[in-house]
């Protein structure tokens, strides 16, 4: 399968916070859910696939291209939502479409047209007059209407109720239907990842923790609340990390059916994102 | 690709100007051209045309910083050049209503007045309009380069020097005659050619500054 993006490992240092070594790649018509804690570094790594950052070392290649030759190709075709990149307050919904037919070679005023429409966006109200999921389906409007094969979308649906993230969510599994198309989410909202991600891209204090496919997810990870006994009866190849509680574990298994095999009275959970994240920040990591 | 962020600074800075100060500036416009009297036509075009010309880089940085135009640009297919005359651009058809309205101040000052001829009111005019791409030109450059408050101060010190100057010049009558063994004309053209100048090396510095920033 081709990929439509590939970050070789990519760094960026500063004082205070390294990004390092990111390498992961998005191949065509999936959806890659990054996660991670505040300030993991997952608006940086999106910043660098942007171009909006340079990166210390590393590269990115988006649809088999580099920024270097070319940037005003690659980001022509690429929808960005970002939570806090709003429009300027002060300007109109109407005056978006003016504005973005001059900025964009591949504008489709119908298709921005229909999107207004569809999520019932008035034209003579101000930007700092639409509530903030108003304001969060202009951008995916705008978006999505000027050729994007690839949609970066960073925090973009927080603070939206779930109705709203619901139909947001729709809207991407609409967009990567046709294979050619792809998204990038990073969300800290875990139960919406579960939902739609095909890859979980996992950064913790700036380096990739996990990357995986939601198949291997599903299929293979699972959490077991177990006594001592069992714990240490585990091969250390069959988990990933584990909690030590006051008289048990939590372990994260990387091999759930191979364990419940082995232990014919064993039956672990299925791991969600969430349950991932937390053992990898929390636990202690093999 | 320039044209559109051009338009876009434009149209912000039209739509973040309220219809009071539309009121409020039309208002001092008559009061300056039919109560003030002779003084009337330097105070419009140096100190109120003036001042509102250059005005632009302060609101575009504020747009930039408060609500992160900056990144928004960054997000778009063009280059770091073409950004930098994209706000250049704009910063200049700012300036065009301001400039249109010297005429026009110029027609209702000398109709209720007479005291100026119709040639010193364009000298006036040029020269305020020399002024005001040198402001804007420096203020832009500064303004890829340092916070809002910076900008809003060094427009403001800009702003003062040019209203000390002129008091000193109308307040103690200094006759500034000796500039005439130039030829006046000729005095204007240099301005315009050192204008242009110093808005090229300002450009070349954005550019400069705006790409250094990005690392």
């Amino acid at each position: 399968m081709e990929n439509i993006l590939e970050v070789n490992d990519i760094s960026k240092f500063y004082k205070d916070f390294s990004l390092e070594h990111i390498t992961f790649s998005v191949p065509r018509g999936m959806i890659c859910g990054m996660i991670g804690e505040n300030g993991a570094g997952k608006t940086t790594t999106i910043s660098c696939i942007m171009d909006m950052l340079k990166a210390d070392s590393g590269n990115v290649r988006v649809f088999g291209m580099d920024y270097e030759h070319a940037a005003r190709e690659i980001k022509s075709r690429i929808g960005l939502v970002m939570d806090g990149l709003e429009q300027n307050p002060f300007l109109y919904v109407r005056d978006m479409e003016k504005i973005m037919r001059r900025l964009y070679q591949n504008w489709d005023s119908a298709c921005f047209s229909s999107y207004l429409e569809r999520f019932a966006l008035p034209l003579d109200k101000r930007v700092k007059d639409l509530s903030k999921g108003m304001s969060v389906k202009l951008n995916f409007a705008i978006a999505l209407s000027h050729g994007a094969e690839l949609l970066i979308l960073d925090e973009a649906t927080s603070g939206l109720d779930p109705v709203m993230r619901d139909e947001i969510l729709e809207l991407l599994q609409e967009f990567v239907t046709d294979e050619k198309h792809s998204v990038l989410i990073s969300s800290h909202i875990t139960s919406d990842l579960d939902k739609i991600a095909d890859y979980i891209l996992f950064i913790h204090e700036g380096k990739i923790s996990f990357f995986k496919s939601r198949e291997d997810i599903e299929e293979n990870y699972g959490v077991l609340h177990c006594r001592r006994e069992l714990f240490e009866a585990l091969s250390p190849d069959d988990y990933d990390a584990y909690i030590p509680e006051m008289y048990s574990y939590k372990v994260l298994l990387n091999n759930r059916a191979a364990v419940e095999r082995h232990f014919r009275d064993v039956l672990a959970d299925r791991a969600t994102i969430e349950d991932i994240m937390l053992f990898y920040v929390k636990g202690v990591v093999r | 690709m320039t044209m559109g962020l051009a338009y876009r600074d434009v149209l912000i800075f039209w739509r973040k100007n309220s219809k009071k100060s539309y009121i409020y500036n039309a208002v001092l416009f008559l009061v300056l051209a039919l109560a003030v009297g002779k003084f009337g036509a330097a105070t419009y075009m140096f100190l109120m045309a003036m001042a509102q010309m250059t005005t632009a880089p302060v609101m575009l940085k504020e747009a930039d910083i408060n609500h992160k135009g900056w990144l928004f640009s960054l997000s778009l297919p063009c280059s770091e050049r073409e950004i930098v005359r994209g706000r250049f651009l704009a910063a200049f058809l700012i300036q065009v209503p301001y400039l249109l309205s010297m005429p026009v101040f110029s027609v209702i000052h000398h109709l209720a007045h007479r005291s100026y001829t119709p040639e010193y009111y364009v000298k006036l005019m040029l020269t305020a309009w020399i002024c005001a791409i040198i402001i804007t030109a420096i203020n832009l450059t500064v303004s890829f380069a340092a916070g809002m408050d910076v900008v809003a101060v060094l427009y403001m010190v800009l702003i003062c020097l040019l209203v000390v100057g002129y008091l000193i010049v109308t307040l103690a009558d200094i006759d500034l005659s000796f500039l005439l063994f130039i030829n006046e004309w000729l005095l204007i053209a240099a301005g315009f050619a050192f204008a242009l100048l110093v808005t090229g090396i300002c450009y070349l510095l954005a550019v400069r500054i705006y790409r250094k920033q990005k690392k």
